[in-house]
């Protein structure tokens, strides 16, 4: 699904990632940890296509298609979600009509109808029981006064909502108290399947207590320095970071 | 006299309103009045940018244009009311609306107006140009001339010597006029100078919703051409609640020159909405005279400019007495080469303790090009008040953008929603649900050709 060679990214001038080798398979649950600085979150913005950040050597496919090359937008109507590490506030912008706007665009893109507008509350409904997210957030601005932990139920809301095949999830869990977590958590477990792939990116080896990753992946100075099974993420809690080492 | 030969803009109008003056259907006190306010037009002159009230808003292009002034004849009612009719046709009134009254290019039109049964709670009088059914106004109504004075004001006093085809418009005390009236301004894009005229006065306890449309005919090649300098009175009596809704959609080759003056009384509360959607050159002069205890007035203001248009937002808020309370919202979408300007002023008089005011502007800027002089000022001469002040300006939020984008919207889908995000809150603040939709889907339109040619547009 997700295949990263030899990348090379910068955040503006400044080298960051310094030769990522990465496979996700469908079906897939991979788990990225490592401290402060490491490069976690260039990562996530570069497969989503964030202004300000620069690829300078390697590549990225995705379902065989050069990642890199599309557009953001045509990423993700192909499929690619991120959940934001900050979700951004838009004041006036309706969050239910950006939602249904969203979806619209992904389903227009698929060859499917657009949803009108009984038809997406009530799909919207379902969803939102699942990550217990008070029906008024829905007529607010999007995430406007939102809580901490509303914000990220609401990244999980889209991502349930938009059905995308690859989902990266930076740091989510940053910042959510254990109920919340939870709750997000249940909502990524639902979204789990044989043809769906996600990249979990964390700090905290909490998270993985909730949502059981297949491989855990330590980045720290821009460079995988340790993958194993879901186990060396509790090798990690135990030990700290500091064990690990630079990648030079 | 300036260049040797060539007439200026100021002395063609002086020189024409004789013939004006003999020809149009007065009513005897309007003579007097016009005949002094040409004379301190014609001491005054058109404004400059050495002003500094006009620093910002160079009148070139109307000068270029030279305008004629108004014959004074009262037009054919049949073209009247064929101009009047296509422009209803291709811009239908809101479903809401109650009484109406129609004018094309200034000049009252019975044919396309009504006021409904409960009329005699609301009355409405033209102050000349008196038809079968509308007596004409035989003496000056009381607070006519008083809020604008010719004396000071280029603009006011070349309204006053020419307008024509004006009315009064009064709620009787106590009475509750729950649907919108509508007055719809239609130029014919003659080219000419036309200077409509209203007189407002909402009487005690009463409340009311007062829109006024300024358009441009239906056919394809009017673009609003002319002059609209147009000047209204209103005043807002005891515990009154008054609506009044502006809206600017003239053509691109249209200029407005829009004068509101108020005047409220103790308790009253005044909302102030103007949408400057259209037109060339549009400059708003907003005066708002708090002059009794427990008044409060609200004024939102949305400009979206492009191409080369020139929005110029002028505010006055007078706190004459304690008590008092202003808000002050003015938002500016400007993309391609437009240019906006807002100037405010709060002026806080020595007595007037414990007054509430607040003022801010805000603007969008969509290309580099495009351009606003902001200048939010506060004159305070009391010592117990609560007072604010401040503006922004700024382009689209970049991580919003990317925010959208990263869900599957397009850039320019994506552009155009966070535009109207931003201006959403002047909308939303319309009271009552029957205009809102109108002045959403109004500002929707004006939106799209604002946000249209930089959407495409590299960062």
């Amino acid at each position: 699904m997700l295949e990263i060679k030899n990348l090379h990214a910068n955040a503006g001038d400044t080298p960051i990632i310094k030769g990522i080798d990465l496979n996700i398979g469908a079906g897939e649950v991979h788990a990225i940890m490592g401290p402060n600085g490491s490069g976690k979150s260039t990562l996530s913005n570069v497969l989503a296509g964030r202004p300000g950040y620069s690829v300078t050597q390697g590549e990225v496919l995705y379902a065989g298609q050069n990642l890199l090359d599309m557009p953001t937008e045509i990423r993700a109507r192909e499929g690619v979600f991120l959940a934001f590490q900050y979700p951004v506030e838009i004041p006036g912008v309706g969050n239910s009509y950006f939602l249904k706007t969203s979806v619209n665009a992904i389903r227009t893109h698929r060859g499917e109808d657009e949803l009108d507008a009984m038809d997406f509350l009530s799909m919207c409904e379902e969803k939102m029981k699942l990550v217990e997210m008070p029906s008024d957030l829905m007529s607010r601005s999007i995430n406007e006064g939102f809580s901490g932990g509303e914000k990220k139920r609401n990244e999980i809301l889209q991502m349930l909502l938009l059905e995308p095949k690859l989902c990266i999830l930076d740091e989510t869990d940053s910042g959510l108290d254990i109920d919340a977590l939870r709750v997000v958590a249940e909502g990524v477990n639902a979204m789990r399947s044989p043809d769906r792939a996600m990249l979990i990116i964390t700090h905290y080896q909490r998270l993985l207590d909730y949502i059981v990753p297949d491989r855990v992946h330590v980045l720290s100075g821009g460079q995988i320095v340790r993958s194993g099974g879901k186990e060396l993420a509790g090798e990690l809690e135990a030990k700290g970071y500091g064990w690990i080492g630079s990648p030079e | 006299m300036k260049g040797a030969g060539k007439t200026s803009l100021a002395e063609m109008w002086i020189h024409a309103f004789p013939a004006f003056a003999e020809t149009v259907n007065d009513a005897p006190w309007q003579r007097a009045l016009r005949e002094e306010a040409l004379a301190c037009f014609a001491e005054l002159g058109l404004p400059h940018t050495k002003l500094e009230a006009w620093r910002s808003t160079h009148l070139g292009v109307l000068e270029r244009m030279m305008p004629p002034a108004p014959s004074g004849r009262t037009p054919d009612p049949e073209s009247l009311l064929a101009t009047g009719r296509a422009a209803l046709a291709q811009h239908p009134l809101p479903e809401a609306i109650g009484s109406r009254a129609v004018f094309v290019d200034g000049h009252y039109c019975p044919a396309l107006s009504s006021f409904e049964s409960e009329a005699s709670r609301v009355q409405f009088q033209p102050f000349n140009e008196p038809t079968e059914s509308d007596q004409a106004i035989s003496t000056r109504p009381p607070g006519f001339g008083e809020l604008a004075s010719p004396k000071q004001d280029a603009f006011t006093a070349l309204n006053t010597a020419f307008a024509q085809g004006g009315a009064l418009l009064k709620i009787a005390p106590n009475h509750f006029e729950k649907k919108p009236i509508h007055l719809m301004f239609v130029s014919s894009g003659s080219g000419e100078l036309v200077c409509p005229r209203l007189l407002i006065r909402a009487g005690e306890g009463s409340r009311a919703t007062v829109v006024m449309d300024f358009l441009s005919g239906a056919e394809e090649s009017n673009h609003g051409k002319g002059l609209v300098n147009e000047l209204s009175e209103i005043f807002v009596e005891e515990n009154a609640t008054l609506e009044c809704i502006v809206i600017e959609r003239e053509g691109i080759e249209g200029l407005h020159i829009g004068n509101l003056q108020t005047h409220q009384k103790r308790d009253s509360r005044l909302h102030l909405h103007t949408f400057s959607l259209g037109g060339g050159l549009v400059r708003n002069e907003l005066a708002a005279r708090l002059a009794d205890t427990g008044a409060e007035v609200d004024m939102r203001g949305l400009y979206l400019g492009s191409g080369n248009q020139h929005m110029d937002n002028h505010t006055l808020v007078d706190h004459a007495m304690p008590h008092t309370t202003s808000r002050q919202i003015y938002k500016g979408v400007l993309g391609e080469n437009a240019r906006g300007v807002f100037r405010g002023l709060v002026h806080v008089r020595p007595d007037a303790q414990k007054i509430n005011s607040s003022q801010s502007n805000m603007n969008l800027l969509l290309s580099d090009k495009a351009r606003i002089d902001t200048r939010p000022q506060l004159e305070i001469h009391a010592d117990d008040v609560k007072c604010s002040h401040g503006s922004t300006i700024g382009k689209l939020d970049a991580e919003a953008l990317f925010y959208l984008r990263s869900r599957g919207l397009s850039e320019p889908d994506a552009r155009v929603l966070l535009t109207q995000g931003f201006v959403a809150e002047i909308c939303d603040a319309l009271e009552g649900d029957s205009l809102r939709p109108f002045a959403q889907a109004l500002v929707t339109d004006a939106l799209a050709s604002c946000t249209g040619n930089s959407a495409g547009a590299p960062e």
